[in-house]
């Protein structure tokens, strides 16, 4: 699964922390970035990495996107079908 | 199967009252349905909430900090919501002793135990909600640091917990609430009037060398905020926390 974060949209607001720890957390900025993860591209706009057996299991990972209130996480599954 | 993170059930709490704060704001009071509905929270998080259908499954959800203090009574919870859209509108028409679904806690804007007093607050409109919170919470827990708050709100009938603040004042010496408003002022009107700018924040600001700043209201607001802190020599990133409501 692929997980993008939209950093320009993203508030801090650690939803996707809380629920997915494993996948997301806070830079010092304040906005969410994607950890651990494989294959990860990090630019001021977005953070993306492929999801790997470090991070959350998928619906961890779907929930955390969900849970964030401003819609600013992707989800896309390895086809490029978008899932959140 | 696997199981619902404990932030994501969704938790039956009943409405024990609805406050009219001004014309379009109003207060939620909220109690646990039972009590393994009620949870934990720390000042300055938020929540989801859930207007329900007849069935008991989710309408749909908005985000709304938590207006009262951990502190004030145990598993009851305060938000204090404007009305903006559909599922603020929705909500506004719940009764007493109607169930509402809520999500959380979420978020990350705390005081923390690292953060270096003495603690200011600057807040416009809606974003006093969180602020409260902590305000309360900070006061609850005998903190003799000195707590100062700037609120900006257009009206006076628009100011959000304004007697509630002067109430605060009077019993706890070290709280300094101070209000401007930006639209008409009243003829008996003793605080700031217009917006906040590098004047007033001047007069406002207590001479010290360190400080925690906790920010809440519109993006231009909190970016005006910001710039004139920086101004001041405030460090952004160590001293400066913020919330945003996403518009
Ligand atoms: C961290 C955070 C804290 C916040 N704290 C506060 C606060 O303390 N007080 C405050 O006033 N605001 C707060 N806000 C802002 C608040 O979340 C928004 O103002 C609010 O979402 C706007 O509500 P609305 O009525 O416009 O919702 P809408 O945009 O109308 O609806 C929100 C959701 O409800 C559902 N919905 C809408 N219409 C329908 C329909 N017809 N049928 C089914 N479902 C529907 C959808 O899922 C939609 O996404 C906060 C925001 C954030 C991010
Ligand atoms: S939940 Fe959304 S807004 Fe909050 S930190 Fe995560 S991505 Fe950003």
């Amino acid at each position: 699964m692929r997980i993008v974060v939209d950093r320009q949209i993203c508030i801090g607001a650690a939803a996707c922390v809380i629920v997915a720890g494993k996948t997301f957390q806070l830079d010092a900025e304040g906005k969410a970035e994607v950890v651990n993860g494989a294959a990860k591209e990090q630019t001021e706009e977005t953070s993306a990495a492929l999801s790997s057996i470090e991070n959350d299991d998928c619906q961890t990972i779907i929930d955390g996107a969900l849970s964030c209130p401003v819609n600013a996480i992707h989800l896309y599954e390895d086809d490029g079908t978008q899932i959140v | 199967m696997p199981t619902i993170p404990a932030v994501l059930r969704l938790r039956r709490f009943v409405i024990e009252e609805i406050i009219w704060e001004s014309v379009n704001v109003y207060t939620l009071v909220l109690i646990p349905e039972q009590v393994e509905d009620a949870f934990d929270f720390i000042a300055g998080q938020w929540v989801y909430l859930h207007p329900l259908n007849e069935d008991g499954s989710s309408w749909g959800k908005a985000a709304f900090s938590i207006a009262s203090a951990p502190a004030s009574q145990p598993g009851r919870i305060e938000l204090c919501i404007e009305i903006k859209g559909e599922l603020t509108r929705r909500a506004s028409k719940l009764g007493v002793g109607h169930v509402v679904g809520l999500q959380g806690p979420f978020g990350v804007f705390t005081v923390r135990s690292t953060d270096e007093a003495p603690f200011l607050f600057l807040a416009a409109g809606i974003g006093i909600t969180p602020l409260r919170s902590m305000i309360e919470q900070l006061l609850a827990q005998g903190s003799e640091q000195p707590i100062h708050l700037l609120y900006s709100s257009r009206e006076i009938e628009s100011f959000v917990y304004w007697e509630r603040f002067e109430m605060l004042r009077q019993r706890y010496p070290s709280f300094h609430p101070t209000c401007t408003l930006t639209g008409s002022v009243p003829a008996v009107w003793k605080d700031e009037h217009g917006r906040i700018n590098g004047a007033m924040l001047d007069r406002w600001l207590p001479a010290v060398s360190h400080a925690t700043f906790f920010m809440c209201g519109p993006e231009a607001f909190m970016q005006d905020m910001q710039r004139l802190l920086v101004e001041r020599g405030i460090d952004t990133k160590k001293q400066i926390r913020r919330e945003s409501f996403g518009s």
